[in-house]
């Protein structure tokens, strides 16, 4: 080095100055600018001439850019300082430079300064052209309040900025690396094929992305990073040490080692070997750090709920992973599925669920008052829904406390950041346990129907006052949050029927036309009050005052609909027959039997109308009716009492004759809706498992649009009538085919949410679909199916050596479902009865012991 | 995609955002944008395979309340912490930090 200078420098001192001269040019035409500095300088003092002040500039100058290239910014930056001291006119020449050093050690500032000032084209496109070639994170600039937010240049900058992380960081959709508020002039325009190849590169679209690379100017920014991606597409391409390598290196790392530890874990986990787990885990997430540093937190967390699900003690793994895994969104969210599969109770469930909400919402995974969030609410909502509310209540509380105190220790060891996500309120502050709360957070993110349904469902779960008012709350938040819906007006009116109050039920129901005139529920709701009106002054006597309401209810339109006028006529001469209006009551039964169309329909509805309109002595039969006749007429009524939605009883000695009529092969030829409206009657308002089951497999005989509900209702009289888990493969059929049809599935998902969740741990309507193979074998199955099949246990549940049990049954009156012929009990009675037997044991072992 | 067969087809597990295109909460314009540009991708004539993913996922995705079903079924703890691999296209995202860093001048 000494003799390098030597020869450059001191060595030199005696040329003749115009030797010296051209060669200090030729130092500077070769870029040797540390020499030609070193002899422009001597020269300088030796001659101070015009000449070689020109050639001590140029020095400078070179030097300058010279230590730029050589990253050596801040000894740039001061050389800069001594040329303008001693060339004050080198100021402007040695500006771009000066900006250019500044960029480059993070500082946008000045050039953003010298921006705003608005300089004159020329001058602009120079600032412009090093912001092209100089800016390295957009961000910088999109940050910095230099210029005023709504610049197009921080604009544009703000924009690439987020398209440049979005796209290094997940997939991403085109919208969203669009870029349409970059221009073809803005200075960050190369940015947008860089971006779009990024994309295009994570895609496997390799042919587009280079292209895309093609069109990026070379002297910009972002063409300083083509060559790390080309090799990204290309591994065998060869790439000199420095960052790129290092990225593309990264980019297409291998995981190799990574593998071969975790297989150690899972071995280890699988033996279980305590060694291999100890030494695997610690080699896997060093291997992660160095390779997949992204997915560190993420393994960790992944090999801790692993872990857990194959029994690794928790103390053990808190020993093992130290500091423990970070307890964000994601951990919780393994935690509540971790939970599930233990099947634990419902309350930590939903607390877990509560925290995978409050850390969704701090890393921005899930925005506030969105349906996102409702469909979390609305899912807290359902795990509680089916216990008792009261117990709900007591053991809520209880688990709050629990589940706060478990939290405090599960936040050890956690940032500032995820503690302060995460914190509980105690006490009373744990409202998410309480479905009131949490179907009530629902509504207001997100005021469907089906989340007030829902509610309204579980509100009557209180007892009868309190269920109630609940009841009417919730529809009043339904009316209030949607102003088009007349059903909260339609369930108000039926709340206020059933107190009595047929004025204010006929109040609520014009308030519901007011808002949708057009609605067939709310005219078919008038019908169906004036009906139940009629019914019950009938049932008090009052037979002028049934006339009168069949009056009423008859003037309506909707009661000209379909056989409805039949329905009217048959209570009208039922009604005038107890009364005395003999005339009215001929004249009638004349209609009836010109419009019915069939004697032993008319008869039976007839008989059916006088059975719920007299409270004492009703018409009957006098001789039993044939069985399947009997049957098709019974279906055929029971299409329209479901239609008029009129609660009408049933001789309990018609059941009888119903089930023998429906078990008939010919009832095949029953119309599938009537089948149907017989099988629902029968299962949802009758607990008549065998008939449901048998009437409903007509409905397979049908065409294919009736199965869904077929396989609906025999599901649920399989169900409701034995212990066995035949019911659900034909729910899974429902649930499958039930895609094209809202309103069977809403049906179904109620249904659902009265099943223990031990039963029933998954909606069918969320479960894969079955193969059209699979539902072809059920419905070949359940057509050959015309009986309920026997319960067949392998214990003796009715054993008479079962103590009290006979004697239980002797005097509390039957049940509905053991009024009928159906002997088999249902699936609360037995559950009844084992909570009874472990009762009894419970009672024995206390008495036993000393 | 240029006829390419995309490599969240034989993954069964790919996330439902990752068949779109999409990121994961996006908003309804983007995913009918992303549905549509997928459907254009995919013809069910071409690639029917394709289609019936793209066509699965769009319907989970654009009702929340399937979507957060969807999303609790698919975290399974027993399931083999190497999916965390496996799953993966062979390249990796990164720090942007390295980004930055190769976009200094040398």
């Amino acid at each position: 080095m000494a003799k390098k200078k030597g020869k450059g420098g001191k060595a030199q001192q005696s040329l003749d100055p115009e030797r010296e001269a051209g060669e200090i040019r030729g130092l500077l035409e070769r870029g040797k600018w540390k020499f030609a500095l070193e002899r422009a300088k001597a020269l300088h003092k030796r001659v101070d001439s015009a000449e070689s002040a020109g050639l001590l500039e140029k020095a400078y100058v070179g030097r300058v850019a010279g230590l730029r290239e050589s990253a050596l910014l801040q000894e740039a930056s001061a050389l800069i300082e001594v040329a303008v001291q001693k060339f004050p006119h080198l100021r402007q020449e040695l500006e771009g430079e000066r900006l250019v050093l500044a960029v480059r050690s993070g500082s946008v500032r000045e050039l953003l300064t010298e921006i705003a000032r608005v300089p004159e084209p020329r001058e602009r496109a120079r600032l412009e052209d090093l912001l092209r070639r100089e800016v390295t994170d957009p961000r910088e600039i999109a940050d910095c309040d230099t210029l005023p937010s709504d610049h197009p240049l921080r604009r544009a900058a703000a924009a690439v900025a987020d398209a440049f992380e979005a796209v290094i960081s997940r997939p991403v959709s085109e919208e969203e690396v669009r870029l349409t508020e970059v221009s073809r002039r803005s200075p960050f325009a190369p940015w947008k094929p860089l971006i779009h190849a990024i994309a295009a590169m994570y895609a496997g679209e390799t042919e587009r992305c280079r292209e895309l690379l093609a069109t990026i100017g070379e002297e910009s920014a972002p063409a300083r990073l083509v060559p790390a991606i080309e090799t990204m597409l290309d591994p065998s391409a060869t790439l000199p040490n420095g960052p790129s390598l290092r990225l593309a290196r990264r980019v297409t790392a291998s995981e190799t080692d990574l593998r071969a530890a975790l297989r150690r874990v899972l071995r280890g986990v699988e033996t279980p070997d305590y060694r291999l787990i100890l030494e695997g885990t610690q080699l896997a997430l060093d291997c992660c750090q160095r390779t997949r540093p992204d997915l560190t937190s993420k393994l960790r967390s992944r090999l801790w709920h692993y872990m857990t699900a194959h029994g690794a003690p928790f103390d053990a793994l808190t020993l093992l992973f130290s500091p423990p895994p970070r307890k964000d969104a994601e951990f919780w969210l393994w935690e509540v599925a971790a939970h599930c599969q233990q099947e634990g109770d419902p309350w930590t469930h939903v607390f877990y669920l509560e925290q995978y909400r409050r850390h969704a919402l701090a890393e921005k995974l899930l925005k506030p008052g969105t349906p996102e969030e409702a469909a979390l609410y609305l899912h807290m909502a359902r795990q509680l829904a089916p216990i008792d509310p009261y117990r709900n209540e007591e053991e809520a509380r209880e688990c709050a406390k629990e589940d706060a105190d478990l939290l405090e220790t599960l936040y050890d060891h956690q940032t500032p950041e995820i503690r302060a996500a995460g914190e509980v309120s105690r006490g009373p502050g744990s409202v998410m346990l309480d479905p009131d709360h949490t179907f009530r957070r629902a509504a207001q993110c997100d005021p469907q129907p089906f989340i007030f349904r829902e509610w309204m469902d579980w509100s009557g779960g209180f007892q009868a006052k309190e269920g109630e008012k609940r009841k009417e709350e919730v529809a009043e938040l339904w009316a209030s949050l949607r102003p088009g819906d007349a059903e909260p007006c339609l369930i108000l009116s039926e709340m206020a029927e059933d107190r009595g109050s047929l004025t204010k039920a006929m109040k609520y129901l014009d308030e519901g036309e007011e808002r949708n005139r057009l609605d067939p529920a709310l005219r078919r709701a008038r019908l169906t009050l004036w009906l139940k009106a009629a019914l019950k002054h009938a049932k008090g006597n009052k037979p002028h005052l049934a006339l009168k309401d069949l009056a009423n209810a008859q003037e309506l339109e909707a009661a000209t609909e379909g056989a409805r006028p039949l329905l009217i006529e048959a209570l009208r001469a039922a009604i005038a027959e107890s009364g005395g209006f003999e005339e009215m009551a001929k004249t009638a039964r004349e209609n009836i039997a010109r419009f019915g169309g069939d004697d032993l329909f008319a008869t039976t509805l007839l008989h059916l109308a006088s059975a719920n309109t007299s409270k004492t002595k009703h018409k009957s039969f006098t001789k039993t009716p044939p069985a399947l006749p009997f049957a098709l007429a019974m279906a055929r009524i029971m299409t329209l009492v479901r239609d008029c939605r009129l609660p009408l009883q049933v001789p309990p000695k018609w059941r009888s004759w119903l089930r023998s009529g429906a078990k008939n092969k010919a009832f095949r030829q029953a119309p599938p809706q009537a089948a149907l409206a017989l099988a629902e009657w029968a299962c949802f308002h009758q607990d008549d498992y065998e008939l449901a089951f048998a009437a409903a497999g007509a409905a397979f005989h049908g065409p294919a649009l009736h199965h869904p509900r077929a396989f609906f209702l025999r599901a649920a009289a399989l169900y409701r009538s034995n212990l066995t888990s035949e019911w659900r493969r034909p729910l899974q059929c429902a649930g499958t085919l039930s895609k094209n049809d809202p309103e069977l599935r809403q049906e179904i998902s109620a249904w659902e949410r009265h099943i223990p969740m031990i039963f029933h741990p998954r909606s069918v309507l969320t479960m894969e679909d079955l193969s059209p193979a699979e539902i072809e074998r059920q419905l070949e199955m359940e057509k050959r199916r015309a009986a309920l099949p026997k319960l067949e246990l392998p214990f003796p549940v009715f054993s008479p050596t079962v103590p009290n049990r006979k004697k239980k049954r002797e005097k509390t009156a039957p049940s509905p479902a053991h009024s009928g012929a159906n002997p088999e009990p249902n699936q609360d009675e037995l559950l009844d009865l084992f909570g009874e037997l472990f009762d009894e044991f419970e009672v024995r072992e206390q008495k036993d012991r000393p | 995609m240029n006829g390419q067969r995309p490599h969240w087809l034989d993954d069964p597990k790919a996330p439902l955002h990752t068949i779109l295109g999409v990121s994961e909460s996006p908003t309804h314009e983007e995913l009918r944008a992303a549905y549509l540009r997928r459907l254009t991708e995919f013809p069910p004539d071409r690639q029917p395979e394709a289609f019936q993913r793209v066509r699965e996922a769009y319907e989970l995705m654009k009702d929340p309340y399937a979507r957060f079903e969807a999303l609790l079924r698919s975290a399974d703890p027993t399931r083999s912490p190497m999916e965390l691999l496996s799953g993966h296209k062979k390249l990796h995202f990164v720090d942007k930090q390295l980004w930055l860093e190769a976009l200094k001048p040398k």
